[in-house]
């Protein structure tokens, strides 16, 4: 079974070579979309032995994702995994991930911060994250505690008939009411969330209410 | 036919004047094409025959029930306006979506070959 990781990553060159490493003890191959990135983050993933795409210009998360999907497609994987290049992710929770996917037969398997420990997510994310799985649980008539969470496993069968439009963080939200409204069984399960103390990245208030307006105006 | 010209009908005869020429610069340089050169000749040329000749809108303006020749001039700027944006956003939203394809073409393309050296 080929497990590929794709890792959309922006200006990551302090922290992608340590996620690669660690990431592919547990998958057969990384690949790192750098999304335009004015940094080394292309040769730090190369040297980690991943292989990269390269965006010419910053896209966005979604489109980052999208071209690593369609990348793992031509690679003929059976699972992707998708995780954040900035070191908020563990690697070291992919195999209970692809344990979920595997044993409980399901076709998607999320991760959710607020299932686990949320301790050193910033209070202005927690009150967004909170608010925007609200917003996407009514759109998809399902209870999902973290909708904007990035750190997924998919089956070959979801991530070959699902490729999100959306270029920017409005794609978690948007591929979730397609998989929920294409009757796929899916699983939430607790994951380990690292917030650097200087850095933070992710969903601001500009994408906050972006993905708002899409959950309300997307017609799946 | 009224020739009595308000001072807003000289600006506005004035700028039709100066963007007719400009458009027509335009075109001869291969800036804009054929369809795009006739819609703002056209439009320019209204603009300056409303600002020298207002009797032209007079009977609408009145026929619309508004106070002044300026509020129908504001009114249908704005609508005008509108319309256009939305055509704007539009051919940009098309022309993202061609960027991102472009881009993640590239970028797939690029891989392909580097796995196969």
């Amino acid at each position: 079974m080929k497990v590929i990781c794709i890792i959309p990553s922006f200006n990551e060159e302090k922290t992608i070579k340590g996620v690669i490493n660690r990431a592919s003890q547990y998958c057969d191959s990384i690949i790192v979309v750098n999304d335009g990135s004015q940094d080394e983050t292309n040769r730090e993933a190369k040297n980690a032995g991943a292989t990269v795409a390269n965006h010419l210009i910053n896209l966005g998360t979604g489109a980052a994702l999208s071209t690593g999907l369609k990348i793992a497609i031509r690679e003929k994987a059976d699972i992707v995994v998708t995780m954040d290049g900035d070191g908020q992710h563990d690697p070291n929770d992919i195999p209970m991930l692809l344990r979920y996917l595997i044993e409980d037969k399901v076709d998607i398997v999320l991760g959710s911060r607020f299932l686990g420990n949320i301790k050193s997510m910033p209070f202005y994310k927690k009150i967004g994250n909170r608010f925007l799985s609200i917003i996407t649980s009514m759109r998809c008539g399902k209870k999902i505690t973290d909708s904007q969470c990035g750190f997924r496993a998919y089956s070959a069968k979801v991530f070959k008939s699902i490729i999100h439009d959306s270029t920017d963080y409005t794609w978690a939200s948007e591929f979730l009411i397609r998989v929920i409204s294409s009757d796929y069984k899916w699983i939430e399960v607790p994951i380990k969330t690292i917030y650097p103390k200087k850095r933070i990245k992710g969903t601001g208030l500009i994408d906050g209410i972006k993905i708002f307006m899409k959950m309300i105006l997307y017609k799946s | 036919m009224d020739f009595i010209i308000e001072p807003y009908g000289i600006v506005a005869a004035a700028l039709a004047a100066f963007f007719f020429f400009f458009t027509i610069r335009q075109y001869i340089k291969g800036k804009i094409r054929i369809h795009i050169f006739v819609f703002w000749e056209i439009l320019w040329i209204i603009l300056f025959l409303t600002g020298i000749f207002p009797s032209i809108y007079m009977s609408i303006v009145k026929y619309l029930g508004m106070a002044t020749p300026i509020h129908f001039v504001t009114t249908f700027s704005i609508i005008f306006l509108f319309i256009f944006i939305f055509m704007i956003y539009q051919k940009i939203n098309e022309l993202e979506k061609k960027i991102v394809e472009i881009v993640q073409y590239l970028a797939i393309s690029e891989s392909e070959n580097e796995n196969k050296e």
